[in-house]
């Protein structure tokens, strides 16, 4: 089978963060473990036009999950083997080999790697594989009320949205190649002359 | 720092303290040339235990690192790929060539004839063990560690807390009137290698890193206390002065050589390493989010 991947349109998400209840709320995850972030984007600058001061500033929001890489770097990195991938592409950790070095979570760009403090092992988004073969889409997919987040295989994804999986605060696909397919916020492109800051700091992290 | 990230800056060095010691060890024998000293059973035997000691110590704290110890039976699953199966790998062997070649020097056993081969394996398996220790470190999405630097302050804190380590050893023997052979000259060459391994550290404290370079993360930079930079630096430099000071008058046998000083400059030395090691650990971030 294909692999498969989340597609998330960056320019209509309002940033309620229903993606992120959803996903707690079917995989019961204690308190700090968030296998879905919602991270919210700001930056700008007032700007001097003749003799008046006008707004140049932007917000977006990325929701984010293990994006189930296609080079996944938490893979590589795990001693015992605990991380594999399935036919469908999907990183999974065998929590029955996971020994909690943490080691995948300092590798990991986007930060799916979310240790379990009651359980003693590290966890990650499982795509809801158990849903999947119910015939269901992944919970945060399904909950979403923008619908600006879906899944698929991954080359009909980038038939059908492009390829686009850089924007910030996204690292740059050489490290991991995700299966993510991003639509940029309009704000993206004001974004490459000012610095863009994470503005949820404390609650993402 | 997170707080579970201690044992891990004990672990590191100590192993590499008795990667270091054996190292010493080593340059000391090749540069006083004199097959006597290669002789000397005592030194012989402390070099070795320390060693096995310090690696024995360093095993314990790696499993308090871990949340789920009894997992580690998988560890060596993915020699192909992790460095951190590599590095379990060559722990258990480091530590198995150090309690070889200490029983060959203690107890004859397999035989005492054996001992240079066995102590050359242990270096060779605690060079690697080191090597292998400090590419773990370098993860590409990890840019503050992802340097050759990170080999460089590895090998270098190796260099200096195992010449710190034996110089305290040789002293000490000394001071309980065990004869060390050409003890002047031993203490001399270990004074040297302590220069080398300050001046490695000041030069490499002061090359560009990852945040000059550019490679800024998405989250601000960790910030790392002041205290910790300035304590590493004043032991760094309180210590070499101290053992500066004290180094003439052990050589010329007056009372200013007295063992209490070089204990305690080799020990604000070890401090200085700790707080070393809390800035590389504190110092992480990685790309992306």
């Amino acid at each position: 089978m294909a692999q498969l991947g989340f597609f998330f349109d960056a320019s209509a998400c309002s940033g309620c963060k229903t993606c992120q209840v959803a996903c707690k709320d079917k995989n019961d995850s204690p308190m700090g473990v968030r296998w879905r972030r919602v991270y919210e984007v700001s930056g700008g600058e007032w700007m001097r036009k003749g003799p008046a001061w006008v707004q140049d500033i932007f917000s977006w929001h990325v929701s984010m999950a293990c994006n189930h890489c296609i080079d996944p770097i938490c893979l590589k990195s795990c001693p015992n083997n605990a991380i594999t991938k399935n036919e469908m592409g999907l990183v999974l950790i065998d929590p029955n080999k996971c020994m909690g070095c943490k080691y995948c979570e300092w590798t990991c760009p986007y930060g799916a790697l979310q240790f379990d403090n009651e359980r003693k092992i590290m966890t990650k988004c499982d795509f809801c594989a158990d849903y999947l073969e119910q015939g269901k889409p992944p919970a945060c997919v399904a909950a979403c009320p923008m619908r600006v987040i879906d899944f698929g295989e991954l080359e009909e994804l980038r038939q059908r949205h492009g390829s686009t999986n850089e924007v910030f605060p996204l690292p740059r696909k050489i490290f991991t190649d995700p299966a993510l397919v991003v639509k940029p916020h309009p704000g993206n492109k004001k974004a490459e002359k000012h610095s863009p800051q994470i503005a949820n700091i404390e609650e993402v992290r | 720092m997170n707080s579970n990230e201690w044992p891990l800056v004990f672990f590191t060095l100590l192993s590499q303290l008795s990667m270091g010691i054996i190292l010493a060890g080593l340059v000391v024998i090749l540069f006083v040339r004199n097959h006597e000293l290669t002789a000397n059973i005592e030194l012989k035997r402390l070099v070795t235990f320390i060693a096995m000691a310090g690696m024995a110590v360093a095993l314990v704290l790696s499993f308090m690192h871990l949340a789920k110890p009894l997992h580690s039976v998988y560890a060596l699953g993915n020699m192909g790929s992790s460095f951190l199966s590599r590095e379990i790998l060559l722990v258990s062997l480091f530590l198995f060539s150090l309690a070889v070649a200490w029983s060959s020097v203690r107890f004859g056993i397999p035989s005492s004839g054996s001992f240079s081969f066995l102590y050359l394996a242990a270096l060779i398996t605690g060079i690697l063990l080191v090597w292998v220790m400090a590419r773990l470190y370098m993860i590409p999405t990890v840019p503050a560690w992802n340097t050759p630097l990170t080999i460089v302050k590895f090998f270098n804190s190796g260099l200096l807390l195992g010449a710190g380590a034996l110089l305290v050893m040789v002293v000490f023997l000394n001071g309980k009137g065990i004869e060390v052979l050409r003890v002047q000259q031993v203490i001399t060459i270990l004074f040297y290698l302590l220069a080398l391994g300050v001046f490695i550290h000041l030069i490499t404290a002061l090359l560009p890193t990852a945040v000059h370079e550019g490679m800024q993360p998405s989250f601000p930079l960790p910030v790392i206390p002041f205290a910790w930079n300035a304590a590493r630096l004043l032991f760094l430099l309180l210590g070499f002065s101290l053992l500066a000071w004290w180094y003439p008058g052990f050589v010329s046998m007056t009372s200013r050589g007295a063992p209490s000083w070089a204990y305690l400059a080799i020990f604000l030395l070890f401090l200085s390493e700790i707080c070393g090691r809390y800035i590389f650990y504190a110092s992480y971030y990685r790309v992306g989010v």
